[in-house]
C-alpha cells in the first residue's frame, strides 16, 4: 500500500471510530448528561454514578420538576429514598439532591442551581436538609479559614456561581462536559460497564429520582463483612479527627460563625415559599464514642444549640422552618455488631457507622413528615426542649456505657490502635 | 522555540542567552584548531570553560535550592531559598550543548552556522525530555531533508508516535493510582505491609517505564514525522539479565553520553596514568584488585552518582545513583573473577534466566528510591518489602481464596481492612504490564521494516521471554496495510480519548 493511501485509511478508520464511539457513550448516556431514554438491560443502570454524582445530578436535577427536594450528603443520598412509601402522597415527585461530601454552603450552590433552570410553577414547595455536624469542622491552622472562591472551577459547570450570580463560564464547560462525555475513553469504559450492570441487574445505580442505592455497602458487607466495615470506617474517623483537634469557626461575640448558609436555604425556601425541615444526621453509637473520646461531645452539643437558636429565631421571624435531631442514643443506633468472622448478617438500620440504611431514613421521613407512624425517633427540636433533648442524650450514653463493657472496649482498642487511647 | 517559549517566555530569553554564549565559544574552539598551527592548549581551556559554565547554568537552576536548603540546614543558616522555575529540558539541553562543545574540540563537528546550532538545540520533538543526541549525527539529515513533510515518513512517524501515546496515557497513567497510597503512607510514618510495598514498588516501575517507553516513541514518531531519524533511547530494558545490560537498554542515549564524556575519558587517563607507572591495567587477564578498584570501581561509582544527581536535586536520587554505580560494579566484577567452568552456551542457558531476575529485582528495589520523597519515605517501603512490616491481604479477597487463605495464615499473612478491589485490580494491572514489558514487542521490532530509530538493528534479536510469541513475530511487525491503518487509528485515538484525565511526563522533570 502506498503511503497516501494509508494516511488516508488512517485518516477514515480515525474519522470513523470517533462518530462510532460517540454515537455509543450518547446513546449509554453514563453521565445522564444527554438525558438518553433508559432502555431496561441496555442502560437503566447508572454505576458510573459513584464519584460522578455531582456532575450527573448537575444535569438531571434541572430535568425533574420536584415538589420535594432532599439535600445533604451521601448519608442522604443513599438512605433517603423518593419513591419510600412513607413519603406523603403530597410531597411527591421527590428529588433527592443528595451529593457525597456536602456540606451546607455546597447545597445552597446546588439548590440555586436547580432554581435557576426551573419555570415558576415547577419550583419545590418543600426542602428537607440533612446537617452532619462533621461538616461544620476546621481545620485549625490559616489554611482552614481562607475563604472559597466564588469561581471555584469544581463548580463552573453550574448555573449559578457560588456566590449567587450567573454563571459566565456554564456554556463553555457544558461543551467540555459533553465532548468528555462522548470523546473520553473513561465515557467509553464506563459506558460499557452501564451496560454490563444493566444486564446483570447489579451494582451502584442513580434513579430517575436521584437515589443512590444501596449496592456499594451491600456488596463491601458482603464481601468483607460488617464488622470489618465498622472497623474500617471507625479507624478512619479516629485518624480524620484525632490527628489534630479539628474546631467549630466561631465569631468574635462568641456565636458559630459557620451558619450563613443555613441562614441562606432559609431565606432561598422563603423566596419560592417552600417550608425547610432541617435535620441533625443520626450516626450509629460507635461514631459518637469516637467523638466524644477524641473531645468533641461538647462541641456536638454547643453546634445543636447554635443551630436551634437560628431556627427558632427564623420561625419566630415567620419562615416556615423547623428543626429535628436524630443524633441520638435510642435503640436504633445502638444494635450490637456481627462477629468479624459473620459475612452473612446485616444490621437492621446501619451499613457501617456513618451511612443508615433506607429503612431508617424511611423511620425519619415519616417522623419529619408527621405520617402516623407507631414508631418513635428523634425529636422535634426546639428551644424549649432542647436541655431536656441534650441530657437524655448524655443519660442514654452513660446508659449504653454500663450496660454495653464489651462494646466500649472494642472501641477503646480502635482508638488505641490509631495511638488514641483516651484515659 | 514557539514550543519551548509558550508556557513561560522567559525560560526562551535564558536559554537564548545560553545558546549564543555557547555559540560563541564553540566558534572560538573551532577557530583554535582549524588554523595552521593549532593552539590546542586554548582550545582546551576553552572547552573546559564552556563545560564549567554550562554545568554551573545547570547547577544554578537546577540545585541551587538543594544547596542552600542543606547548607541551612547543616550550618543552621537561613539563606533565601529563590523562587527561580526550572526551564523545561534544562539537564538534556545542557547535555547537548555540552557534547556539542566536546565534538568541536574533538573535530568531530567542523561545520556549523548559529541558525544550524539553533535548529539543533530547539528541534522540538527531542527537546525536553530527549534522546539526547549529537549534532553531528542530526545536522546531516536536516540537511538532506528534500520537503518538510514525506509521506513514508510521516507514515512511520504517525504509527510510532500512537504506539507511545497509547502506552503513555493507557499503560503508564493506568497504573498511577497503585503508586501513591504505599508511598504517602511511609511518607506519614505509617507502617507498609509486604503486598502493599511491593505493590507501590512495582507500579512505579512500571509507570516510569511506559512514560519513557510511551515519551521516547511519541519523540521519535514526531521527529520521524518530520524525515528526522532520533537515535533508538529505550528498547524493553526489563528483558535485561544483567544491570550492564539493563543500561544499555535504558536511557540509552544518556548512557551514551556518560560513557563517552565521562567514563571513558576518565577510565582512559586512569590506564595511561598507571601505564606509565608500569602498574597494572585491565586487560585479558583477570585484573588485580587494585587495578579494579582505580579503573572500574572509581570511575563507574563517579558516573553513576553524577547520573543520579543529573536526574534530580535531591538526596534520593544520589543514592539511586549510588545504588546503580554498586550494582554495576559487581556486574563487572562477576564478570572478570567469575567460575570459568562452564562454556558460553551452558552458561547463557543457566545464568540468563537467574540474571534476568535479579535484574528485574534490583531494578524494582532502586526504583522505590528514585520515586520517594526522602530517604526515611524510601527506608518505609523497604521495611515493607522486605516484610519488617508483615503481610496482609484485604479480608475480602482472604474470603474468596479458599484452601490458599489457611496456606496463607500459616505463614503468617493476616486478613486487614483495606478495599478488596484495589487490591485485585492493583495485581492485574502489575500483571498485565508485566506481560507486554517482557513478552510484547516493542516499538522498534513492531517498527522494523522502516528503520524507526538510528543505530536500531533490525537483525538483532532484541529478546523475547516467550517462544510462542517469538514465533509469531511477524504477526506484530508493521505493514502499510488495511489491517495496520486500522489498528494504528484504533491506538491513537484510544490514546487521544485517554488525554481527558490529568497526564504528566514523568522526565519532563529532570
Amino acid at each position: 500500500m502506498a503511503p497516501t493511501q494509508f494516511i488516508a485509511r488512517f485518516a477514515f478508520f480515525l474519522v470513523a471510530l470517533a462518530m462510532l464511539i460517540a454515537a455509543f457513550n450518547i446513546v449509554i448516556d453514563p453521565y445522564l448528561v444527554f438525558d438518553a431514554p433508559r432502555i431496561s438491560g441496555l442502560n437503566d443502570r447508572k454505576p458510573s454514578a459513584q464519584g460522578n454524582d455531582r456532575k450527573m445530578k448537575q444535569y438531571d436535577a434541572v430535568r425533574r420538576a420536584a415538589h420535594t427536594l432532599v439535600l445533604g450528603s451521601s448519608r442522604i443520598e443513599i438512605g433517603f429514598n423518593p419513591q419510600s412509601g412513607s413519603w406523603p402522597a403530597q410531597d411527591q415527585p421527590v428529588y433527592n439532591l443528595g451529593l457525597a461530601g456536602s456540606d451546607p454552603k455546597n447545597d445552597v450552590h446546588y439548590l440555586r442551581h436547580v432554581l435557576a433552570s426551573q419555570m415558576p410553577d415547577n419550583l419545590p414547595k418543600s426542602l428537607i436538609i440533612g446537617l452532619d455536624f462533621e461538616s461544620f469542622l476546621f481545620h485549625p491552622s490559616p489554611v482552614g479559614v481562607q475563604e472559597e472562591d466564588p469561581t471555584d472551577v469544581s463548580s463552573v459547570g453550574l448555573n449559578v456561581l457560588a456566590n449567587g450570580q450567573e454563571n459566565p463560564h456554564r456554556t463553555l464547560q457544558t461543551v467540555k462536559d459533553f465532548v468528555a462525555s462522548t470523546l473520553s475513553l473513561d465515557a467509553v469504559l464506563d459506558s460499557f460497564s452501564t451496560i454490563f450492570y444493566s444486564q446483570n441487574r447489579t451494582g451502584v445505580t442513580l434513579d430517575e429520582h436521584g437515589w443512590m442505592n444501596e449496592s456499594v455497602f451491600d456488596e463491601a458487607s458482603r464481601a468483607n463483612g460488617v464488622a470489618a466495615l465498622f472497623l474500617q470506617k471507625n479507624t478512619e474517623t479516629v485518624y480524620q479527627y484525632g490527628s489534630i483537634q479539628l474546631n467549630l469557626r466561631q465569631a468574635a461575640d462568641g456565636s458559630l460563625s459557620d451558619l450563613d448558609a443555613i441562614y441562606e436555604l432559609i431565606s432561598i425556601a422563603e423566596s419560592i415559599d417552600a417550608n425547610v425541615i432541617f435535620f441533625v444526621q443520626p450516626a450509629h453509637v460507635d461514631r459518637w464514642e469516637i467523638f466524644d473520646r477524641l473531645g468533641y461531645w461538647d462541641d456536638i452539643e454547643r453546634w445543636k444549640t447554635e443551630i436551634v437558636k437560628l431556627v427558632d429565631g427564623e420561625k419566630n421571624r415567620g419562615a416556615q422552618v423547623e428543626l429535628w435531631d436524630f443524633a441520638s442514643y435510642e435503640h436504633f443506633v445502638q444494635e450490637a455488631l456481627p462477629s468479624d468472622s459473620d459475612l452473612d448478617s446485616n444490621l437492621s438500620w446501619f451499613w457501617e457507622p456513618a451511612h443508615y440504611r433506607t429503612a431508617l431514613g424511611d423511620i425519619m421521613i415519616a417522623q419529619m413528615r408527621e405520617v402516623n407512624s407507631p414508631i418513635r425517633f428523634g425529636v422535634k427540636l426546639t428551644r424549649d426542649n432542647l436541655s431536656e433533648w441534650l441530657l437524655k442524650i448524655r443519660t442514654d450514653r452513660d446508659k449504653y456505657r454500663s450496660t454495653n463493657p464489651e462494646e466500649v472496649a472494642r472501641i477503646t482498642r480502635v482508638l488505641c490502635s490509631a495511638s488514641h487511647c483516651s484515659p | 522555540m514557539a514550543f519551548y517559549g509558550i508556557w513561560v517566555p522567559f525560560n526562551l530569553i535564558i536559554i537564548m542567552l545560553s545558546i549564543v554564549t555557547n555559540y560563541i565559544i564553540a566558534t572560538k574552539i573551532r577557530d583554535c584548531i582549524a588554523s595552521d598551527r593549532p593552539n590546542e592548549k586554548l582550545a582546551t581551556v576553552l572547552l573546559t570553560f564552556g563545560i564549567t559554565a554550562n554545568l554551573l547554568f545547570l547547577g544554578y537552576f537546577k540545585y541551587m535550592n538543594f544547596f542552600v536548603e542543606n547548607m541551612n540546614e547543616i550550618f543552621g543558616l537561613d539563606l533565601g531559598i529563590s523562587k527561580v522555575l526550572l526551564p523545561l529540558g534544562i539537564s538534556f539541553i545542557t547535555f547537548q550543548k555540552i557534547g556539542f562543545l566536546i565534538d568541536v574540540r574533538a573535530r568531530n563537528v567542523k561545520q556549523f552556522t548559529l541558525d544550524d546550532f539553533f535548529v539543533f538545540v530547539f528541534f522540538f520533538p527531542q527537546l525536553i525530555a530527549g534522546p539526547i543526541v549529537h549534532y553531528r549525527e542530526m545536522m546531516p539529515q536536516f540537511d538532506q531533508l528534500k520537503t518538510r513533510l514525506n509521506s513514508a515518513d510521516f507514515v512511520v512517524g504517525i504509527s510510532l508516535f500512537s504506539l507511545g501515546l497509547f502506552k503513555k496515557v493507557i499503560l503508564a497513567d493506568g497504573i498511577v493510582p497503585y503508586v501513591s497510597p504505599g508511598f504517602t503512607a511511609a511518607a506519614n510514618g505509617v507502617p507498609v505491609t509486604f503486598f502493599a510495598a511491593w505493590t507501590s514498588a512495582l507500579a512505579f516501575s512500571f509507570q516510569i517505564y511506559f512514560d519513557f517507553s510511551g515519551y521516547t516513541d511519541m519523540a521519535l514518531g514526531l521527529a520521524r514525522m518530520f524525515g528526522i531519524k532520533l537515535p533508538m533511547n529505550f528498547n524493553s530494558p526489563f528483558k535485561a539479565s544483567s544491570i550492564i545490560e539493563f543500561w544499555s537498554r535504558w536511557h540509552i542515549t544518556l548512557t551514551r553520553f556518560l560513557t563517552d564524556y565521562l567514563y571513558t575519558p576518565m577510565v582512559m587517563k586512569l590506564t595511561r596514568s598507571r601505564m606509565r607507572s608500569g602498574r597494572p591495567v585491565m586487560g585479558r587477564k583477570a585484573p588485580t584488585v587494585t587495578a579494579f578498584l582505580v579503573l572500574v570501581f572509581w570511575p563507574m561509582m563517579l558516573t553513576m552518582l553524577l547520573s543520579g544527581l543529573w536526574h534530580g536535586a535531591g538526596f534520593t536520587y544520589i543514592l539511586w545513583g549510588g545504588m546503580h554505580g554498586a550494582l554495576l560494579v559487581i556486574n563487572h566484577a562477576w564478570r572478570e573473577w567469575r567460575p570459568k567452568t562452564w562454556d558460553r552456551v551452558t552458561y547463557d542457558r543457566v545464568m540468563t534466566p537467574i540474571g534476568f531476575f535479579i535484574t528485574f529485582f534490583l531494578v524494582v528495589f532502586t526504583m522505590v528510591v528514585f520515586r520517594a520523597g526522602s530517604v526515611d519515605e524510601a527506608v518505609g517501603i523497604y521495611r515493607g518489602m522486605l516484610g519488617f512490616n508483615g503481610a496482609s491481604i484485604p479480608v475480602a479477597v482472604l474470603n474468596e481464596l479458599g484452601v490458599a487463605k489457611d496456606v496463607l495464615l500459616l505463614f503468617g499473612v493476616t486478613p486487614d481492612i483495606s478495599s478488596g478491589n484495589y487490591f485485585v485490580f492493583s495485581s492485574l494491572w502489575i500483571c498485565g504490564l508485566l506481560f507486554v514489558a517482557l513478552c510484547a514487542p516493542n516499538s522498534m521490532e513492531i517498527m522494523r521494516r522502516f528503520e524507526p530509530a538510528l543505530y536500531f538493528d533490525a537483525n538483532v534479536d532484541h529478546g523475547h521471554q516467550l517462544r510462542f510469541l517469538a514465533s509469531r513475530r511477524n504477526t506484530f511487525v508493521f505493514m502499510p496495510c488495511n489491517r495496520w491503518a486500522f489498528c494504528i487509528a484504533l491506538i491513537f485515538l484510544i490514546g487521544v480519548l485517554g488525554l481527558s484525565g490529568p497526564s504528566e511526563f514523568l522526565y519532563w522533570q529532570f
